[in-house]
């Protein structure tokens, strides 16, 4: 914020002459906005955290509620126009119910549409109850079935019966709270010690250089296995889960450290910290003043780039069947859930709806991050 | 299917055994050549003076092929140990309805069944072609069983209602079991899996690892470096069968059809090849094993097992694969895999039980479990079917934990008790227990804090049980009770369970069929790995020292029991075990959820003599007596 | 240069130290022993049998406190190279891990050669032209492989190949070549399978160095030396090898350090799910089962050739770049 208020400050003192004259956020702005695809990502991870934010209203049925009648049932279609009594076409939101037949020899449930069968469908419909924002109860849904007591499957139903839409929507804000706690913790972690080890050398840095590399040469896996299998039985599930979140967060703050104290090294000897410091700035003032601003751009697309590998490393901890506990549900645990050749087979959407999801959230984010980076350099060319 | 039984009955098996003694032995071809250049001696002179003359599933087979599985890197040796490990000195008929004769040609059984009397094959021997005599057997009682720093805990197999056996050597080929008061259920044992014991210890080959033959033995530890003392060699060399151990060490003879050539875990693929010494011969005077050797190939992940099945690289198997969320896929690839089903009767007391910890150590959760209105509620609140609806497509019933319909023991009321999905009938009983309920409508205790129970759940046995739990939880959230649920690792479970460190826990149970009276784990306290519901009165039955003193009505169930065991006859003791599955039931100590139909396996098409159905329990260690009588048709493999 | 050597080899001395004690203390976090593994496989088997169980527990020195154990089993690797018994081979750990070893290094040296002739290319390619269509299309396909977890890439691609060409799967080779000998058809039956775990491997960690070469080469690109040699009229393709890719070649350097343990981790799932003869599997089960020894030793081998390989980077890396020795 300092840094636009001194653009403007800028700008005022040298009146209306010279509208090129452009502070560093802005010229990052305007850099960021020339790569669209990272444009277009922004918009992306914007929805997915919206997502994650308002789960339940997104969701269509409860992502606990089980339906002995949809075991694996198949995505349902939305169709537009039903057949009048009369032959004509109306317009009507709907998708078509699913009949269900029971192979019992081979133990195979097949599902035939129905198109006779209409279920109505509609925006702000009744459904079941919630608290939207964890404050206002409320019973209504974006879109579903008009009737509360019709199921319908976007997205397919996995072997419960249980609508996999509502389960992603549900796991949206488990697995994006996963990355964002994760970076948080990984932002406090490394830029303290990153920056401590850049800006005074000698033994600090020395000594917190052997600590980075000593967790680096751990194996992750193992290190997981073992603190995550260390979490007491009796603890809550909510938990378990910031415990899971700590257990990610730890591979993330390495790299960050690495990165604030190769910036600080650079900087160091820079004429503008130098002359800072002979103007008499304390190494607090020079370093909020003058460090911090010029490399915050860095950091703030290190972080996006943290994000995925957050996600992707709990996907690792969920097929381990270590973390989550139900009925906590995430991304990984769906995946985790989704992997054998039953499902390949039979039953691909529980596969393909959880992995696309978490390749589209992990595409959108690395490919901010990277506009972010590019455009950190404003000056650059 | 059903109908392939063609069993020869054991008269005619008998006179053709003495017709064919008279003809030569005949062997498999491969072993000609070794015979004919001295390696081996003939056929005639490898098989003991009395053969066991097989009783075939479908007719006499012919040699060939290798018989080809999968086994998983680690902890997977009941694979082997279930086919060919477990060949006892008795066996169980192919559908587990009588005791014959197997090492032990005859046996004869004192008036009060206190004393067996075991007549070995004159001229058998090890897989190593020295003879095994009844001196074996006496190493293994008198250097190995009695020893109580090889063997601190004794098997229950051999521990009758007045203590250890005594065996006694009549001579070289006849042994003599003891138990000085009535143990009528002794052969029934001793054909299960555990009664391996007395024949799986060579002297002339363990007695150089045992200190009471071998002066020498330092030199032997010192250059083994997984032993620090001769007992630990003599444990590495001499492992029990159930463990790795046994399948680690090839050099160790066995009487088993096939005979490991290396050791598992060691390699990507175990080989057992066949034992030219093996004592069963078929009506026509062939010697068996049929099939030239069995295969394991090592993998690491059950998908791989599946894959491999429809590949057509998997000859025989149930282990791992007949679960019914395979079914289907399997059902699929049945052509390019060129395999068949066949069924499995792995029909355990309950495939599903929810134990709640009646011993618990606080006072407040075991007060509430203790009240059998609680439990009754708790039953009426689950909805089976829709449970067997859900995960395993109809195919099972609503069912206490009890013996199966069709079974002697079998009583309705033991089956249906409770059974009936009625979310008033549990709101009623659970009343009684726990009236007061939170805002949110949870009961609350008696304490006044909210009810919970942590029931832990590990996907075992390809059951599905994480998500059973999730619907259990949630039909206890419909009459106010907080079920709560952690996943973890069987071994964690396990060892929860197993200190008393637990609330409830979600597994299956045996004891559904004659592993009644030698199982019978869910209607008597017993201490075991895999079900604690009362593991404090369970002690206390073992030994009144320790353990904590039941009530009335469970001291009863343990007597019946003892009575059960030194019964003579078989009338005696169903007459008494009914008493005992009276008591229990009335007593309701686990909530039974499922009783499943048979399971299946896959046989490729050309495997004949598989048993169909196949019995198999948790001490049936099937098919392993009957591997060696399968066969290829057209004695190899299909392509 | 002498000196620099000698300071971070010493400096490796209480890394190693360290990571040793960790490595003790993880494995010996999670509640139980292998005595507790084995008694829930029997529960599981359905077998019974409490007896074993106890009988076994003095067999394998499990109750000893955890600081004794450590320092056993310690100066048995430092004084005799002994780095004790798996519980469950019941073989000395040194028998059971080199022949995983090196397959797991093979398949590690492939998988980074592959990142390297993946990331290379692709990376001075998009960077050279920055927001071209063919840009976004290797970053995207570079960060889809990044994005497709492992496991789920692993077992997709293991069904495929069954499904449509029919090949066996798991395993590096075909069921009829193992316990073979090595010939020519063994051979090429291995080159057959390798390829899969080394693409799925490969592809999560393409992404990272495709983007790491692509920022290094934009920031060389643009300096007033590349200015000057292209104004001299050096060719477009020379100016650019000679000069920038060489500079932004460093950070390829210094992965080689920490690019395996990472393999060595993201290998670890792969191969459990293609059932691969690697230390991966061998690791996972060590540690599900407790089986101490065996799953310590791993660790602490992986972790040692990590620092080294660390080592070995940063002493190619001031070799190449002299200013950084003095830092």
């Amino acid at each position: 914020m300092t840094a636009i208020d001194t653009a403007a400050e800028v700008q005022a003192a040298e009146s209306v002459k010279s509208p090129a004259l452009l502070g560093p956020w802005a010229l990052m702005w305007r850099q960021f906005r020339r790569h669209k695809v990272a444009w277009v990502s922004l918009y992306i991870v914007g929805f997915i955290y919206f997502v994650a934010l308002f789960g339940e209203f997104l969701a269509p049925s409860n992502y606990l509620d089980t339906n002995t009648r949809a075991p694996f049932a198949p995505p349902q279609g939305i169709h537009f126009f039903t057949e009048g009594e009369d032959g004509g076409r109306d317009f009507q939101l709907h998708a078509r119910g699913l009949k269900m037949e029971i192979d019992r020899e081979a133990m195979r449930r097949h599902f035939v549409e129905d198109p006779s069968k209409v279920i109505p469908l509609g925006f702000f419909v009744e459904g079941y109850e919630y608290k939207l924002l964890w404050l206002i109860p409320t019973n209504r849904h974006f879109f579903g079935p008009t009737d509360p007591g019709q199921r319908v499957y976007f997205f397919g139903a996995d072997r419960l019966g249980r609508d996999i839409l509502s389960r992603i929507i549900m796991g949206t804000r488990i697995s994006m709270s996963i990355g964002l706690v994760g970076v948080a913790v990984s932002l406090v972690v490394g830029v303290s010690l990153g920056g401590i080890s850049g800006y005074y050398g000698g033994w600090i840095d020395n000594a917190i250089q052997r600590l980075i590399e000593f967790l680096r040469s751990i194996p992750t896996i193992p290190l997981w296995m073992g603190l995550a299998a260390a979490i007491p039985l009796d603890w809550p599930p909510l938990r378990t889960y910031f415990v899971v979140t700590l257990i990610v967060s730890m591979i993330g703050w390495t790299t960050l450290a690495r990165e604030v104290r190769g910036k600080f090294l650079s900087l160091r000897h820079e004429d503008f910290v130098i002359a800072a410091r002979l103007d008499g700035l304390s190494d607090w003032e020079v370093i909020r003043k003058h460090l911090v601003p010029s490399f915050a751009s860095h950091i703030i697309a290190s972080l996006t780039l943290a994000v995925p590998l957050m996600i992707l490393a709990e996907t690792s901890l969920s097929f381990l069947g270590i973390g989550l506990q139900p009925p906590i549900v995430s991304w990984g645990t769906l995946l985790k859930e989704a992997q054998n050749i039953r499902t390949i087979i039979e039953a691909p959407w529980l596969l393909i709806a959880p992995g696309s999801v978490i390749v589209i959230t992990v595409l959108a984010l690395n490919f901010l991050g990277d506009g972010l980076r590019d455009a950190a350099d404003p000056y650059a060319h | 299917m059903k109908n392939r039984w063609k069993w020869t009955t054991l008269a005619s098996a008998l006179a053709m055994a003495v017709a064919s003694h008279a003809a030569a032995y005949e062997q498999a071809p491969v072993l000609d050549e070794k015979v004919s250049a001295g390696e081996l001696p003939p056929v005639d002179e490898r098989l003991p003076a009395e053969p066991l003359v097989m009783d075939t599933i479908e007719g006499p087979g012919e040699y060939g092929g290798t018989l080809r599985r999968a086994i998983l890197g680690g902890g997977d040796q009941h694979n082997m140990v279930r086919t060919i490990g477990s060949d006892n000195m008795v066996r169980w008929s192919p559908d587990w309805s009588e005791v014959r004769p197997n090492i032990a040609k005859s046996w004869d059984v004192s008036d009060d069944a206190s004393k067996f009397t075991f007549h070995l094959r004159d001229g058998m021997k090890w897989s190593d072609g020295a003879p095994f005599t009844a001196d074996d057997i006496m190493f293994w009682y008198e250097d190995v069983f009695t020893n109580t720093d090889l063997t601190p805990n004794k098997d229950s197999t051999f521990i009758g209602p007045a203590g250890p056996v005594t065996v006694r050597k009549i001579d070289d080929v006849t042994v003599e079991f003891d138990f000085g008061a009535p143990n009528g259920l002794f052969l029934q044992a001793l054909a299960y899996g555990f009664g391996y014991h007395p024949t799986a210890y060579p002297k002339h080959y363990l007695s150089q690892f045992h200190a009471k033959y071998n002066d020498d033995l330092q030199a032997l530890v010192d250059a083994e470096p997984a032993a620090a003392d001769w007992k630990q060699l003599f444990n590495l060399k001499a492992g029990p069968m159930d463990t790795p151990l046994f399948w680690q060490n090839p050099d160790r003879p066995t009487l088993h059809a096939w005979h490991l050539t290396n050791a598992y875990g060691a390699t990507d693929r175990v080989v057992a090849e066949r034992n030219p010494y093996y004592y069963k011969v078929d009506s026509e005077g062939q010697q068996l094993p049929y099939m030239d050797r069995i295969t394991y190939d090592q993998v690491e992940d059950v998908e791989t097992i599946l894959l491999k099945a429809f590949n057509g690289e998997i000859d025989y198997m149930l282990r791992h694969l007949g679960r019914p969320s395979n079914k289907a896929s399997l059902t699929d690839n049945m052509e390019r895999g060129k395999y068949g089903f066949f069924d499995v009767g792995d029909l355990p007391a309950n495939i599903m039980i929810l134990m709640m910890n009646l011993n618990h150590t606080d006072p407040v959760k075991r007060e509430v479990i203790n009240n059998k209105d609680f439990r009754i509620g708790v039953s009426h609140a689950m909805n089976r079917q829709e449970v067997i609806d859900l995960l395993y497509f109809g195919a099972g019933e609503a069912a206490q934990t009890a013996p199966r319909e069709g079974t002697e023991l079998y009583k309705e009321e033991y089956v249906k008790q409770y059974t009936e999905y009625d979310v008033e009938k549990a709101n009623e009983y659970l009343d009684k227990v726990l009236p007061e309920k939170d805002a949110e409508g949870f009961r609350l205790g008696p304490d006044g804090e909210r009810f919970s129970l942590i029931f832990l759940v590990a996907d075992v046995f390809g059951l599905q049980y994480p998500d059973a739990m999730e619907l259990i939880a949630g039909y206890a959230r419909d009459v106010g009770l907080d079920f709560q649920i952690r996943a973890t690792d069987r071994s964690r479970l396990i060892e929860l369970h197993t200190s008393n460190d637990f609330d409830a826990y979600l597994w299956n149970c045996s004891g559904g069929q004659a592993d009644a009276y030698t199982s019978p784990i869910c209607y008597v306290p017993t201490i075991s790995n895999s079900v604690s519901w009362a593991r404090e009165w369970a002690a206390w039955g073992v030994d009144p020292t320790t353990g904590e003193e039941p009530p009335q009505a469970v001291k009863d169930i343990f007597e019946t029991y003892r009575q059960v065991r030194a019964a003579a006859t078989p009338e005696e003791q169903k007459a008494l075990m009914q008493q005992v599955l009276d008591m229990a039931a009335d007593q309701f100590f686990t909530i039974g959820m499922v009783q499943n139909d048979p399971v299946f396996g896959i046989a490729r098409n050309n495997v004949r003599n598989v048993p169909d159905p196949l019995p198999i329990a948790g001490q049936l260690w099937f098919p392993a007596p009957y591997t060696a009588q399968m066969y290829f048709e057209g004695g190899t493999n299909l392509p | 240069m002498g000196g620099f050597i000698l300071r971070r080899v010493l400096y490796m001395i209480p890394t190693v130290f360290l990571v040793s004690i960790v490595t003790f203390i993880i494995i010996q976090l999670p509640p139980g022993d292998y005595l507790d593994s084995l008694a829930a496989e029997m529960g599981e088997a359905g077998v019974d049998n409490t007896a074993v169980v106890e009988q076994l527990r003095a067999q394998y020195g499990l109750g000893q406190p955890m600081y004794l154990q450590y320092w056993k089993w310690m100066t048995g690797i430092l004084l005799e190279g002994d780095f004790g018994i798996s519980f469950e081979k019941n073989l000395p750990v040194t028998d059971v891990i080199w022949d995983r070893l090196g397959w797991t290094f093979g398949i590690s040296l492939l998988t980074l050669g592959f990142i390297w002739a993946v990331a290379l290319p692709i990376g001075i390619y998009s960077a050279v032209c920055k927001y071209s269509v063919g840009d976004y299309i290797a970053t995207f396909f570079g960060f889809v492989g990044l994005a497709i977890p492992n496991f789920l890439l692993a077992l997709v691609m293991m069904y495929v190949a069954f499904k449509y060409f029919g090949q066996s799967v798991g395993g590096l080779v075909s069921p009829e070549y193992l316990g073979e000998p090595w010939s020519w058809a063994k051979f090429v039956d291995l080159l057959k399978h390798i390829w899969m775990p080394v693409f799925v491997v490969g592809t999560s960690g393409a992404a990272a160095l495709i983007r790491i070469m692509r920022a290094n080469l934009l920031d060389e690109l643009y300096r007033p030396y590349v200015v000057t040699a292209r104004a001299k009229g050096m060719s477009e393709f020379q100016l650019l090898m000679r000069y920038p890719v060489r500079v932004a070649l460093n950070p390829f350097i210094s992965t080689i350090g920490w690019i395996l343990p990472t393999l060595v981790s993201g290998e670890i799932i792969v191969a459990v799910v293609m059932n691969l003869p690697t230390t991966g599997p061998l690791l996972l089960r060590a540690l599900l089962v407790q089986d101490m020894y065996l799953a310590g030793s791993l660790i602490l081998i992986v972790s040692l050739l990590t620092v080294i390989g660390t080592l070995l980077s940063d002493v190619l890396l001031a070799w190449v770049d002299p200013r950084i020795r003095y830092q």
